[in-house]
């Protein structure tokens, strides 16, 4: 029996389509009252005092909290430099300065409307490139240095005030490469870039509901996407001793990055405490748009030395992330940007600086793709141009480019499972490549481009599963690997059957709950199937083990000579000879099951170490758990008049190394294609002078709809293979790199259709025209 | 949303007197697709909301060959969208009705609060404008009627006096040789406001162009006609490709966007020439169909 590699429903598909699934917000806990926060309205202020007596006394108002009824500890992912409650300085539009509990969601907002907060403002910084500026009079954080911190910065002559993280690499003569493509008839591609501001935008809104019992422990119940680093912030947040904090992930309604940490969990745990009551909290759509992390853009200045037949002779980034007002997730985006740079291509010179910097807006954090979703559009873009400048097809500039596998690339990796030709050459057949596309007739303008891209996991990371067998011939996995929509469950499921040979409705999944379930890094970084997936072999086989064990006295043989398979354990080349699972326990007294010997329940911790990044060179033999690989394309429709850009056909290939569920893979090339198409095209965070959010709802901030989709006859997902010798059944992730090469294969296509480049995302109709009427004012000048 | 008092009258005349007694404070209460959202978010706080669902004789469509169309202010915009007469002889309310929100939506959305609510970008109020509707007014003092060209003094803002509730829409008669198109910019292809909208309606007397409306949403204080193109068009015969350019030159030249956080006013004025040339265009080839 082999479910692994096969199609088979989602495990979760009929809770979720038939309303049965509990969310975060389906809890009602007896005495449950609502919370809100009160939230600066300003980018940048400090604060000189706050007056909760009013809110205190409006009827039905339960607790109100501020950071004095806090520990005054700062928190954050590496660099410690937020407090849950502003506290002496609010530093974006949005930033948590109070909260209320109340009898209702209604009182608690009334509440927090009468809560007095006097500020002394001070100006504000919103642009990145401002804020790297040494001699910046605006400076975030003055106690900066102050701050404990779990990384080191790359070594700078002076750190700009405003600067929390700078990453070099260096490898190889930048400076002897750009003088060769100078001197052998080459030539030199320099341009500025920039992603856009956007957000998850998670169907489900943040929120959370916390209880104490009493003997002074909390559970918190919150849509997030690791329970531990959930556990840890709280305890961290509230001074409370770990075992202390018990976090149960409920059904999350996606999360792509934008749930790493539970803020709002342990503000409605802080009330909780003082109101003595069960506390919920859920954002509005415009708090969670406006005052949960972004995606917040990078600036790159791209470099590239090429010779004359389109050889990448090296290459030369400087990169700037467009923090927020603290450092968030995004500490490691600076970092993690850099590995798209050597992922695919060979480059005899590469020389990075990545830097991350303060600015008064909303936190910087993390959405699919970390990184390298955003690093491939000025990288893409550039093969794409390079390619029209030697006069190369796109496609077979890449080819030459490529890295081969087992050679070091230019952070010193050796290169494994590289697939990158086989997803570049899939998806161009698929794309019919070859053809030009036919043209409709003016104003509208079709072209095709590609992109490729590749997705680092990272390491170091580890994952922890326990089996348990039961009586029935049922198998429960223990997992804190959440299923953020992903299909996470399912696979897990899918492994299990595989490795007992049973049925998939003989397998249950115990969903996260740090009470029961053991540690698992997180959902995020494309490593659940990776690394929960050689997790629970590793269970699986744990209690296989105890199984044989537990079978060889009655079976009067050794238990190396036993196999376990399709409820019994039987001996190896004589399955004639076996026990029933069911007949490993007894019956007792009271007519109970339990085991023969022990509980069997079988444990499983998968580990990957890597190598440190050195942030002064960016070398690293090991620095993460594998490399995925993708192509993308796509063919647009462009109407020059009004500049509407339409997806017609859109084909994404993909290397999962064993394609685990196919359709689960499908999903994720399609769902990855619709994020990255509104990405490229629509989504845009606006800000006012103030650092007010515009557009913080779903008529202004534009999520694609269905009919922004190409027809589903023309998307087209394509699975590769290419096994990885460390995967389980030879698998990787698949949960990211379908967003990485999406946006420079759209941008690539409407250069191809209308012959315009826009460098900074979203991709907009306006832009396109405003491109295009330059265009033509050039070419009926000369 | 906070508290509120809720009232079912079932005459016009009882919902025009608690709307005057409680003038500032009240709030009418039709589809709610803009209403609900606004006491959600709490941009509107009326301390009563008087819901017009229970007075009879405020929905529906009916048509005549001799005194033309008539609209209950309660009609659905699916209603307005799904039905035949309207798509045949007053297409671009059909089409305008079609692009409010989705399907769900226009379920509940009516003509009444869609035209009350006075946006500039509403989506209907182009199409009316170039189908020459007449706005019919109740109040507890009778009944009067506003040509629509004159209802809009703002944005958000109408002739409506205290206690006044729009009761029906009137349009005259549209011969068959007439054709009209509504035509919307936005950046979603559906779900999404209009950054700029353009309604068009030609009648057709031996070939030649008479009668044209143009009608242009969201690029200025109120929806508005853009009648230097409607005279270009009416001018000339027979419209030729240059006659459309300096058509909707002129329409664009007349609208007076303002840039916000969806366009730059100049993006807007390009629009609406492009939208201006293609809904005349179709206009004339659904008058000669």
């Amino acid at each position: 029996m082999n479910v692994v590699g096969t199609s088979i429903k989602r495990i979760d598909g009929i809770e979720k389509v038939t309303g049965m699934a509990q969310y975060t917000t389906d809890i009602v806990l007896p005495r449950m009252i609502h919370a809100k926060i009160h939230r600066s309205p300003l980018a940048h202020a400090k604060i000189l005092g706050i007056d909760t007596s009013k809110a205190e006394q409006l009827p039905g108002v339960r607790a109100v909290v501020t950071a004095a009824d806090l520990p005054d500890v700062r928190l954050g992912i590496l660099t410690l430099d937020e407090h849950l409650l502003a506290h002496d300085k609010v530093r974006f539009v949005g930033e948590p300065v109070a909260a209320v509990a109340a009898d209702t969601p209604e009182i608690a907002r009334d509440a927090c409307d009468l809560i007095e907060v006097e500020y002394e403002e001070l100006p504000a910084l919103f642009d990145p490139e401002e804020a790297i500026k040494l001699d910046t009079p605006v400076v975030l954080h003055e106690e900066y240095d102050e701050y404990e911190k779990l990384i080191e910065i790359a070594e700078m002559d002076e750190r700009p005030a405003n600067l929390w993280q700078a990453y070099r690499i260096r490898h190889g003569d930048i400076d002897a490469a750009f003088k060769k493509a100078e001197d052998e008839g080459g030539f030199i591609l320099e341009n500025r870039y920039e992603t856009g501001y956007v957000h998850t935008a998670c169907m489900e809104p943040h929120g959370a509901v916390a209880q104490w019992s009493s003997d002074g422990a909390l559970t918190v119940w919150a849509g997030g996407q690791s329970p531990y680093i959930a556990r840890d912030g709280l305890s961290r947040a509230l001074n409370l001793s770990p075992s202390k904090v018990r976090v149960i992930i409920p059904v999350v309604g996606g999360a792509f990055g934008g749930k790493l940490t539970v803020k709002e969990g342990a503000i409605a745990a802080a009330l909780s405490r003082k109101a003595r009551r069960p506390v919920k909290i859920v954002l509005t759509r415009e708090e969670d748009l406006s005052a949960t992390t972004a995606r917040t853009p990078f600036i790159f200045y791209i470099k590239d030395a090429v010779g004359k037949d389109g050889t990448l002779l090296g290459r030369k980034v400087t990169s700037i992330f467009w923090g927020g007002g603290y450092s968030g997730e995004g500490i490691l985006k600076p970092i993690f940007s850099t590995h798209l740079y050597p992922g695919s291509y060979h480059l005899p010179a590469l020389w990075v600086d990545s830097y991350g910097v303060y600015t008064n807006r909303t936190i910087g954090g993390a959405l699919r793709g970390f990184g390298c979703a955003e690093s491939a559009w000025p990288v893409e873009t550039q093969m794409d141009i390079i390619a029209e400048k030697c006069n190369i097809d796109p496609v077979e500039l890449r080819m030459n480019n490529l890295l081969t596998e087992g050679e070091r690339t230019a952070i010193a990796m050796p290169v494994h499972a590289f697939s990158a030709h086989e997803c570049l050459n899939k998806c161009a057949e698929a794309m019919d490549w070859g053809t030009p596309s036919e043209q409709p007739g003016h104003p509208w303008y079709r072209g095709k481009g590609i992109a490729l891209g590749n997705k680092y996991s990272f390491a170091p990371t580890a994952s922890s599963t326990e089996l348990k067998v039961h009586e029935d011939n049922s198998y429960e996995l223990r997992t804190s690997a959440v299923d953020l929509g992903q299909g996470a469950y399912t696979i897990l499921t899918q492994i299990v059957a595989d490795e007992f040979g049973v049925d998939i409705d003989k397998i249950k999944i115990v969903t996260p709950d740090t009470a029961i379930t053991p540690f698992d890094h997180v959902a995020g970084s494309s490593r659940q199937t990776f690394n929960t997936g050689n997790a629970t072999r590793l269970s699986c086989n744990d209690a296989k083990r105890q199984m044989r064990e537990l079978a060889a006295p009655k079976l009067e043989i050794n238990p190396d000579d036993l196999d376990v398979s399709g409820g019994r354990i039987f001996v190896k080349g004589s399955p004639d000879r076996f026990i029933a699972v069911e007949d490993l326990f007894v019956v007792e007294m009271l007519a109970g099951k339990r085991p023969a010997d022990a509980e069997v329940i079988g444990k499983g911790t998968w580990e990957v170490t890597a190598s440190p990044h050195d942030p002064n060179t960016g070398q690293a033999e090991h620095p993460m758990a594998y490399m995925g690989h993708g192509a993308q394309g796509a063919e647009v429709e462009v109407n020059v008049e009004t500049g509407q850009v339409r997806v017609l056909q859109f084909a994404s290939a993909i290397d999962v190394g064993k394609a685990m569920n196919p359709q689960g893979v499908e999903m994720q090339n399609f769902g990855g294609a619709c994020m990255g198409i509104g990405i490229a095209l629509h989504e845009d965070m606006r800000f006012d002078e103030n650092g007010q959010m515009t557009n913080a709802n779903f008529v202004d901030y534009k999520i694609p709809t269905a009919v922004e989709m190409p027809l589903s006859k023309y998307m087209k997902s394509i699975i590769v293979e290419v096994p990885h010798q460390e995967g389980p059944y030879g698998a990787k992730g698949a949960g990211e790199i379908v967003v990485v090469p999406t946006s420079p294969a759209l941008g690539n296509a409407i250069y191809n259709a209308v012959g315009v480049r826009i460098w900074a995302q979203p991709l907009t109709p306006e832009k396109i025209v405003k491109a295009w009427k330059e265009k033509q004012a050039a070419s009926s000048g000369s | 949303m906070r508290n509120f008092e809720f009232f079912e009258p079932t005459t016009v005349e009882e919902a025009s007197s608690l709307l005057a007694q409680y003038n500032g404070k009240a709030r009418l209460l039709a589809g709610g697709t803009d209403l609900i959202i606004g006491m959600k978010a709490r941009t509107e706080m009326p301390e009563y909301v008087i819901s017009l669902e229970n007075i009879p004789g405020l929905d529906g469509i009916t048509y005549d060959e001799g005194s033309g169309l008539r609209v209950g202010a309660m009609t659905k915009m699916r209603a307005l969208e799904t039905d035949a007469i309207i798509r045949d002889r007053y297409t671009a309310l059909a089409e305008g009705a079609a692009e409010v929100g989705s399907i769900q939506i226009r379920h509940l959305a009516t003509l009444g609060g869609n035209i009350g609510h006075a946006s500039p970008a509403a989506d209907a109020a182009a199409a009316l404008l170039v189908l020459d509707a007449q706005v019919q007014i109740g109040s507890a003092d009778g009944q009067r009627t506003v040509p629509i060209d004159a209802l809009f003094t703002g944005p958000g803002t109408t002739v409506l006096e205290p206690g006044e509730i729009i009761t029906a829409f009137e349009f005259p008669p549209r011969p068959a040789n007439s054709g009209s198109q509504y035509l919307k910019q936005k950046i979603r292809e559906v779900m999404d406001l209009a950054f700029v909208g353009v309604a068009s309606a030609v009648t057709l007397n031996d070939g030649a162009v008479e009668n044209t409306r143009i009608g242009l949403a969201a690029v200025a204080p109120t929806p508005i006609r853009a009648t230097e193109a409607e005279g270009i068009i009416n001018r000339y015969h027979p419209v030729t490709k240059e006659i459309l350019e300096q058509a909707a030159e002129a329409a664009s030249a007349q609208s007076r966007p303002i840039s916000d956080l969806r366009c730059s006013a100049e993006y807007r004025r390009q629009i609406v020439g492009v939208l201006t040339r293609r809904t005349v265009q179709t206009a004339i080839n659904r008058a000669q169909s």
